[in-house]
C-alpha cells in the first residue's frame, strides 16, 4: 500500500468524500474480494462493501497507524462486517465447516464462481497445501478462533497455532515468487 | 516475553488474522512499537495479506459506488467519532440551507410580527381619521346650512327692492322692537324680531297685515335659540300697516288685540 494512503484516512475523517472516493477506488475490489470469500452471496457482498465504507467514513478517526497499516484496519472491518453479517444471517454453518474449495472453487453459486475464478487465476490462496489453505479460510474468512479450529478439526490446538504459522509464512513465500 | 519468542509463538500470525483476543492484541500493539523485529514480521504479513487481497480482488458493480457516495450524502454524519470537526459542519452546503432557511423563518416571523403590529396601528389611526373626518363633515353641513341662511338673510337685507318697516312696542310692550322686510313685487316679507321678549310655553307672536283695515294671518314667529334671525313669513300682496300681538302657540285666525305688542305703519 503506498505511504499516502494515511493521510486519505485523516483526509477522510475531515469529511473529504472525495478521499474516501479515492480509497475506494484503489481498495473496493480488493476488499469487495475478501467479502465475496466470506459471505458467498454477491449481493449480501455489496451490501456488506457499502456497509464497510460507511463504517470506514463514519470511524476514520479510530485508525491509529501505530497498530496496523491503513489497508489492514479497512480490511479488518470489511471482514469483521461480512463475518457480523453471515453470522446474523444464521449462514454459519458450526456442523460442518465447509472449505474453500467447496465454496470458492469447487461448488459455489454460478455467478460467484464466475466472479471468482478472474480472481482466482491470481490468488496464490489456492496454491497453498490443502491443509494451509482450510487453517486460512476458517481463520480468515469464517472468523474462527484458533480453539474454535482445533474443536471444528480435531486438530490439538498448539498443532492449529504452528500450522497457521506456515500457512502464512508460505502464503509469503508463494507471493514473492510469483510477483 | 522476549521478540522471537513471540515471532515463533503464532501470535504474530494469530492477529493479523483477527484471532487474537483484547489482551493479547494490546501486548502485541506495545511490542508493535518497542520491537521492530515484532513490527518487520507484523508488517511483512500485513503485507503478504494486503497483496493476496489486491490480487484476488473482484471488482464490484459501479451502483456499489454510488449507492456508498449517496448514503455519505444522505447521512454524513459520524455518529462513532468522539469529535465532530468544525471544518465538516461548515463545509456541508445543506447546513448552509437549513441555517439559512431556519434565519429566513424566523426573519420571517418578525417581519409578519412586526407588519400585523404595523397593520393593526394603521387600523386604529384609519378608524380615529375616519371619526375625525365624518365629525369636520358633520360640523361643515352646519356650517354651510348657516352659511348659506346668512347669505340669503344677507340678499334680502341689501336687496334694493325691500321697503323696511320699522314695528315699535305699544302697551306694556313699548320699547321692544322689529323688523320687516317687505318685498313687494315679490310679496315676500320677512321679520327680525330684534327685541322681543321671550314668551312663556304656549304662547307665540303672530305677524298681522292690515289690508283694507282688515288684519290679515302673515305667519307665527318661531320662539326659541334655534330661530333665525330673519324668518320668512307668509306673502302679503298689499298692506298699509303690520302689527304683531300674542296668541296661544301655533296661532289663531284673528288677532286678540288686546294683545298687541307691536304695530308700524308702512
Amino acid at each position: 500500500m503506498p505511504a499516502n494512503d494515511a493521510p486519505l484516512i485523516a483526509a477522510v475523517q475531515q469529511g473529504d468524500q472525495h478521499a474516501l472516493a479515492t480509497l475506494y477506488d484503489a481498495y473496493g475490489g480488493a476488499l469487495h474480494g475478501i467479502i465475496l470469500r466470506v459471505v458467498r452471496n454477491t449481493d449480501l457482498a455489496q451490501e456488506v462493501l457499502q456497509d464497510t465504507f460507511v463504517k470506514i467514513w463514519c470511524n476514520a478517526g479510530g485508525y491509529d497507524p501505530a497498530k496496523g497499516r491503513p489497508f489492514t484496519w479497512m480490511m479488518n472491518i470489511a471482514r469483521n462486517t461480512a463475518i457480523d453479517m453471515v453470522r446474523s444471517a444464521g449462514v454459519r454453518h458450526s456442523a460442518s465447516i465447509r472449505s474453500l474449495d467447496d465454496h470458492v472453487y469447487g461448488t459455489g453459486h454460478d455467478g460467484l464462481r464466475e466472479q471468482m475464478d478472474d480472481a482466482g487465476v491470481r490468488d496464490v490462496v489456492g496454491k497453498l497445501k490443502p491443509e494451509h489453505r482450510e487453517l486460512i479460510d476458517m481463520a480468515y474468512y469464517q472468523g474462527y478462533s484458533q480453539q474454535e479450529i482445533a474443536d471444528n478439526t480435531g486438530l490439538p490446538l498448539g498443532t492449529v497455532k504452528s500450522r497457521t504459522r506456515s500457512a502464512l509464512l508460505e502464503l509469503r513465500t508463494l507471493l514473492k515468487d510469483h510477483r | 516475553m522476549k521478540a522471537d519468542e513471540l515471532i515463533r509463538s503464532g501470535l504474530l500470525e494469530a492477529y493479523v488474522l483477527g484471532q487474537t483476543s483484547p489482551d493479547e492484541a494490546r501486548l502485541l500493539e506495545r511490542m508493535r512499537g518497542s520491537e521492530p523485529s515484532v513490527r518487520a514480521e507484523l508488517e511483512a504479513m500485513e503485507t503478504a495479506l494486503e497483496e493476496q487481497a489486491m490480487r484476488s480482488a473482484v471488482a464490484p458493480p459501479s451502483a456499489v459506488k454510488a449507492a456508498i457516495l449517496g448514503r455519505l450524502s444522505q447521512d454524513p454524519g459520524k455518529a462513532d467519532t468522539p469529535v465532530v470537526p468544525i471544518a465538516r459542519v461548515q463545509e456541508r452546503p445543506f447546513n448552509w440551507l437549513a441555517a439559512a432557511s431556519v434565519g429566513g423563518l424566523l426573519l420571517s416571523g418578525l417581519m409578519n410580527f412586526l407588519q400585523y403590529t404595523e397593520l393593526r396601528d394603521v387600523r386604529s389611526e384609519l378608524a380615529r381619521l375616519e371619526n375625525d373626518r365624518s365629525v369636520l363633515a358633520e360640523e361643515l353641513q352646519v356650517q354651510r346650512a348657516s352659511f348659506r341662511q346668512s347669505q340669503e338673510q344677507l340678499a334680502v337685507v341689501m336687496d334694493p327692492r325691500l321697503r323696511t318697516v320699522l314695528l315699535n312696542g305699544v302697551g306694556h310692550a313699548l320699547g321692544s322692537k322689529a323688523r320687516i322686510y317687505w318685498d313687494k313685487d315679490a310679496r315676500a316679507v320677512h321679520i327680525d324680531p330684534m327685541s322681543l321678549a321671550e314668551l312663556p310655553a304656549g304662547q307665540q307672536y303672530q305677524l298681522w297685515a292690515l289690508v283694507g283695515g282688515q288684519p290679515v294671518d302673515a305667519g307665527v314667529i318661531a320662539k326659541g335659540n334655534a330661530a333665525p334671525a330673519l324668518q320668512r313669513m307668509k306673502d302679503v300682496p298689499d298692506a298699509q300697516a303690520f302689527a304683531v300681538t300674542i296668541e296661544q302657540e301655533g296661532g289663531s285666525i284673528t288677532p286678540t288685540l288686546t294683545a298687541m305688542v307691536l304695530l308700524g305703519n308702512v
